[in-house]
């Protein structure tokens, strides 16, 4: 036997057929997320060797059919014709049966040799119903394997029949059934399937599937035909069918091929489901009565939200803790090693801190991801969109916009806007992208305690957070609203998904979903934060100020800060910042707070250094308090600012990138966010002004 | 010309109106109209056990609803109903489905008895 031969193995089937977990066990932790060129996809890839053979595996996107419908399912689709798999998995959850053979209808037509994986056997059984493997294997003529993917049953025989069928050739051509559309349509197929086999674009397709997708109407295949020279022929030939077809059979054609591939199903699930004993109890149905209740669902809801956040920050605290050390000692090491001058400065005070303050957050977004992880892979998910989905739709949204919402409130606008990638049109994911860096987010936590700890009793405190809260989540369901009549007028994406069947999920896809998102918020915000540190150590250091003896170390900060270039366009942007309360330094920390919004409050630090004569170490809380340039008002003001105004620098970068580099909307976030936030703190502080005198 | 084409179109408006009453008055409604002939749309439907019978939307949602086995005369489960603008979960297929309401409104439904 040759060593090393490669295998390209292709993972199709259904969403929530358990493709995942199969892809998972299959190849274990050796796998890795990339994109697919030019759209927002991801492509999931891993490798196995077994037996001498590198068998490659590519997880596609789930999809109910070929004829593509998202974006998910073209490049599925796409990646089944163009690249030709050697061999196509199919996996297939038992207890759907019948529409998950509709796929398989389908891929058979693509004549690749395909493995069909039957996926979650154990809860078909708990119904009282078992399948024949071996009636199924004989009647489509495809090796049929049945595992339970959670415990790792039947995986080596997915990889022994794998081998088997690439060393066989014969194998290859043996899908026995196919659907039988009929004399009438058949005759249709075969003049379309001359016109396709004449066009040198179209050829490459198989052509007897290409005949049937045209007249089954799939709605991107259509777009193909516009791509060739013998387009008016085919159009007209298909027109022609189409009209034949109906004319027969008194209903549209796509309508008598899907019926067709479901009686086809149909009888296969008759043949090959056998039932043996008695349903047990249906425990997807007991906690759907709850949890899609119309009147505890939303209670559920909330509390599932609770809970997730709770298990954050419990577990993630000491955590980020460590984390913050961490970067302490690292600091402290480098600063020791390297001489003082302007490169210590820079790798300890620019890169070093900017990164640290950063990447503070990296464990808390971990645990963050495996909470949401699991209830993503419990099933629940799926319920919670369609809870909110009610509330979502008023403002024009889709139900599943929640997630990205509530994932930059707690967590980070980055990871928020990543995770619009779950939504299917384009309209909504625009939408909840531009309105997630408006949620208050664990940075600007950081500003709001500050400034609500220096103006408000401890009893209110918490009560003016609900408040900062609340306040957020209608500013930005507003301009979701502003945004879908107006920009980007027209409904959202109709709300049809699937709820999968409750199960328990493995710890292993778990931590392995919960590492892939981690690393990908590291690889999309690391380069940036780099970059934008040093950009910001760069324009608070220099030009330098000159070195006075006589003043104390933290005087000597604050002079350099009013030198540098960042003091000095704070300066010159006083007069814009005097009509909503706030001076020069001020200005400059929000400048700053471009850069992260935690640095708002290390710059108001640096900034109030100077500026107590009475000298000790009086918390920054309590300076700001006693100052007499700082009111209750001007504080409010602040933070309203702070609310609206132009999110940090990492969320607009992979807010650029995800709108897929359209400066017009990164220019509609960046000036509409800071411009609206200037006229709304000028309006609250003018009010205030007048009602105060 | 226009005076007897506006007379015309008036007296056919009429007419029209007049036709509509005389076969629809008994249902004062669509809602009741169809509630007569033993079918209901999704959006207000009560759970209990239903065929489906059309699904009037756009093409794309068409197909796709056609493919997750939407066919007609399938049977069809309604499980939930939050009813007032919310959504509305089925079973068809075996498979639990959440549709939102505005699709909801454009799907009928026959009772099964």
């Amino acid at each position: 036997m040759q060593k090393n031969i490669k295998i390209k193995v292709a993972l199709a089937g259904n969403p929530n057929s358990g493709k995942s977990t199969i892809f998972n066990s299959l190849t274990g932790s050796n796998q890795h997320v990339g994109n697919y060129p030019g759209i927002t996809v991801e492509k999931k890839e891993g490798s196995k060797s077994y037996k001498g053979y590198d068998i490659n595996f590519v997880d596609l996107p789930g999809m109910y059919s070929l004829s593509a419908f998202s974006d998910d399912e073209i490049v599925a689709r796409d990646f089944l014709i163009k690249e030709k798999p050697d061999i196509v998995i199919n996996t297939i959850d038992t207890t759907n049966l019948e529409r998950n053979l509709y796929l398989f209808t389908q891929l058979t037509e693509l004549s690749v040799p395909i493995i069909m994986v039957l996926n979650m056997v154990d809860i078909l059984r708990s119904q009282g119903k078992v399948i024949d493997k071996k009636a199924m294997s004989d009647l489509l003529g495809v090796p049929v394997i049945a595992t339970v993917a959670n415990r790792k049953i039947g995986i080596d025989d997915i990889l022994d029949s794998i081998v088997s069928l690439f060393e066989n050739k014969k194998l290859k051509h043996q899908i026995r059934a196919k659907v039988d559309f009929g004399d009438v349509i058949k005759e249709q197929t075969d003049k379309l399937e001359d016109l396709i086999s004449k066009n040198p674009t179209l050829s490459i397709f198989p052509g007897r599937w290409l005949a049937i997708e045209f007249l089954d109407n799939g709605p991107s295949i259509l777009e193909l035909i516009s791509e060739t020279n013998n387009k008016s022929e085919i159009l007209t030939q298909l027109k022609k069918s189409k009209e034949h077809i109906k004319e027969h059979f008194g209903e549209k054609a796509d309508k008598e091929i899907v019926d067709r591939r479901y009686g086809f199903a149909k009888s296969i699930v008759k043949t090959v489901v056998k039932k043996t004993g008695q349903n047990k109890v249906d425990i997807t149905g007991i906690i759907d009565s709850f949890v899609l209740n119309k009147y505890l669902g939303i209670p559920i809801f909330i509390l599932v939200m609770y809970v997730i956040f709770k298990f954050t920050f419990t577990f993630a605290d000491p955590m980020v803790n460590l984390f913050g050390l961490l970067f302490k000692w690292i600091e402290g090491v480098v600063a020791s090693l390297l001489p003082i001058g302007p490169v210590q400065s820079l790798i300890v005070k620019g890169i070093i801190g900017g990164v640290g303050g950063v990447f503070g957050f990296f464990p808390m977004m971990l645990f963050m991801f495996f909470a949401i992880a699991f209830f993503e892979d419990s099933g629940y998910m799926a319920r919670a969109a369609f809870v909110m989905d009610k509330v979502m739709s008023r403002f024009g949204l889709h139900g599943k916009s929640f997630l990205p919402l509530m994932l930059s409130t707690y967590g980070c606008a980055v990871t928020g806007i990543l995770s619009t990638r779950t939504l299917d049109s384009k309209r909504d994911r625009l939408i909840t992208m531009f309105i997630a860096p408006f949620m208050i987010c664990g940075a600007k936590l950081t500003v709001f305690a500050l400034i609500i700890g220096a103006f408000f009793h401890a009893k209110y405190q918490t009560g003016i957070m609900v408040v900062m809260y609340f306040l957020s989540i209608v500013i930005a369901l507003g301009i979701a609203k502003l945004l879908s009549s107006t920009v980007l007028k027209g409904e959202a994406a109709y709300f049809v998904i699937e709820l999968p069947p409750y199960h328990i999920p493995t710890i292993k896809g778990l931590l392995l979903k919960m590492w892939e998102r981690g690393t990908l918020y590291v690889r999309k915000a690391g380069t940036t934060i780099v970059f934008a540190s040093i950009l910001i150590w760069v324009i608070f250091a220099y030009p330098k100020a000159p070195i006075n003896e006589n003043l104390s170390k933290n005087e000597q900060a604050a002079l350099q800060t009013q030198y540098s270039f960042a003091g000095r366009a704070g300066k010159i942007l006083e007069p814009f910042f005097k009509p909503i309360g706030m001076d020069g330094n001020r200005a400059v920390a929000l400048i700053a707070g471009f850069a992260a919004k935690e640095v708002i409050v290390s710059a108001l630090g640096t900034i109030y250094a100077i500026e107590d004569d009475s000298g000790e170490n009086l918390p920054l809380k309590e300076k700001i308090a006693n100052d007499k340039d700082w009111s209750f008002l001007k504080g409010i003001t602040f933070l309203i600012f702070c609310l609206i105004y132009i999110p940090c620098v990492v969320s607009v970068i992979v807010f650029f990138k995800e709108t897929g580099s359209s400066y017009k909307w990164l220019a509609l976030l960046v000036i509409g966010s800071t411009a609206s936030a200037w006229i709304v703190s000028f309006i609250v502080f003018q009010i205030g002004t007048l009602l105060k005198h | 010309m226009g005076f007897f084409r506006r007379m015309a179109k008036h007296t056919y408006g009429r007419w029209h109106k007049r036709w509509i009453r005389a076969h629809f008055q008994k249902f004062k409604s669509f809602d009741n109209c169809l509630k007569y002939n033993g079918m209901t749309k999704l959006s207000n439907a009560v759970p209990g056990s239903y065929k489906f019978v059309v699904a009037c939307c756009g093409e794309k949602l068409r197909h796709r609803l056609l493919e997750m086995g939407f066919l007609p005369g399938e049977e069809l489960i309604v499980i939930e109903n939050t009813g007032h603008g919310g959504s509305i979960v089925v079973k068809i297929k075996d498979a639990r489905i959440a549709l939102g309401n505005k699709i909801a409104d454009n799907i009928l439904l026959l009772r099964r008895k």
